[in-house]
């Protein structure tokens, strides 16, 4: 839980009923529902001296699908099972992502040319969630860890670049990256000393240029608004 | 679940109005065409902006029909 929202079921009053009838009217909810902590206890003449009492509450867990009503494995699960009849869900989270998982038949026809079926069935799961009040955690489509082993290549070919520019001084550019693509280009290359990166063109999908950084400056106010050498768009 | 029950599931659940999804199965020599119908109304909902809900369920179907060894297309009747 980030400090944010530890603050944020954090209530005061001039005593402990006082905070607790604010954290029912907050909530909703009525306090027999709540779990309590009470984290500073005035006593009971301590108002006079203005101090407060303040009390944690803890709302009842909710389930991860609370989505009025919409359970994205189930969803993905259905349409897996219309390209293989066996293949299952399996679920896991983070603090930002409920990932999903399917295993199938391990043949990667899930995962299609350069991700395009994960990325088609992502896009829709999250378009059904999208339309069925879904408001739990960001929907990530996962099968046979190709989303890993992608980020996992990106990061060592940005690596590689990085090393190459530091090495030789000549800037280097990526191929046509997707916005999260290129978010691991520019933290990777950040761990290389005297390098900096920066994304060219336009669109959905932008190269990385990395270069020395003394060139940067320089070659940022040239090349401002041109796009690099052969800008292929691969957007239909 | 066969391939029109598949654009059904996927159509129905982004449509403002499941009832009127119609899928057409038109079986062919090699290719087997499906033909979406929706309300008027919704027709943007399963096309998306530039087409990427469209193009989405084509790969899909695409995944599927594979695995059948034919050809599916989709076609969204207006």
């Amino acid at each position: 839980m980030t400090e944010n929202e530890e603050r944020k079921n954090e209530f005061v009053g001039k005593s402990i009923e006082e905070a607790t009838a604010a954290a029912v009217l907050e909530l909703g909810l009525p306090a027999e529902q709540l779990a309590i902590e009470v984290l500073e206890d005035p006593g009971a003449l301590a108002s006079l001296f203005g101090k407060r009492a303040r009390i944690r509450v803890t709302p009842p867990q909710v389930p991860a699908a609370n989505g009025a009503g919409f359970d994205p494995a189930a969803a993905l699960c259905a349409i897996a099972a219309a390209i293989v009849p066996e293949a299952t869900v399996r679920t896991a989270e983070d603090d930002q992502h409920l990932t999903l998982e399917i295993v199938g038949d391990g043949s990667g026809i899930f995962i299609g040319r350069k991700g395009a079926t994960l990325e088609a069935l992502q896009f829709i799961v999250e378009r059904m969630a999208q339309k069925q009040g879904w408001t739990g955690k960001r929907l990530v489509v996962e099968s046979e860890r190709y989303r890993q082993r992608h980020a996992d290549a990106i990061c060592e070919k940005a690596r590689q670049l990085a090393e190459r520019v530091r090495d030789e001084g000549r800037p280097q550019f990526t191929e046509m990256l997707c916005a999260s693509d290129r978010r691991l280009v520019h933290s990777t290359v950040k761990e290389v000393r005297g390098v900096t990166t920066h994304s060219q063109g336009e669109g959905e999908m932008k190269r990385v240029q990395i270069m020395a950084e003394g060139q940067a400056e320089r070659r940022d106010n040239r090349g401002r608004g041109r796009a690099p050498s052969a800008p292929r768009s691969t957007e239909q | 679940m066969s391939l029109k029950e598949l654009i059904e599931y996927i159509s129905q659940a982004l449509v403002d109005d499941p009832a009127r999804v119609q899928v057409n199965e038109v079986l062919g020599e090699s290719t087997t065409v499906l033909e979406l119908k929706v309300a008027k109304e919704d027709l943007g909902k399963v096309i998306g902006k530039n087409g990427r809900t469209a193009r989405a369920m084509r790969t899909i179907l695409s995944a599927a029909s594979t695995k059948l060894h034919k050809r599916a297309v989709l076609e969204i009747l207006e």
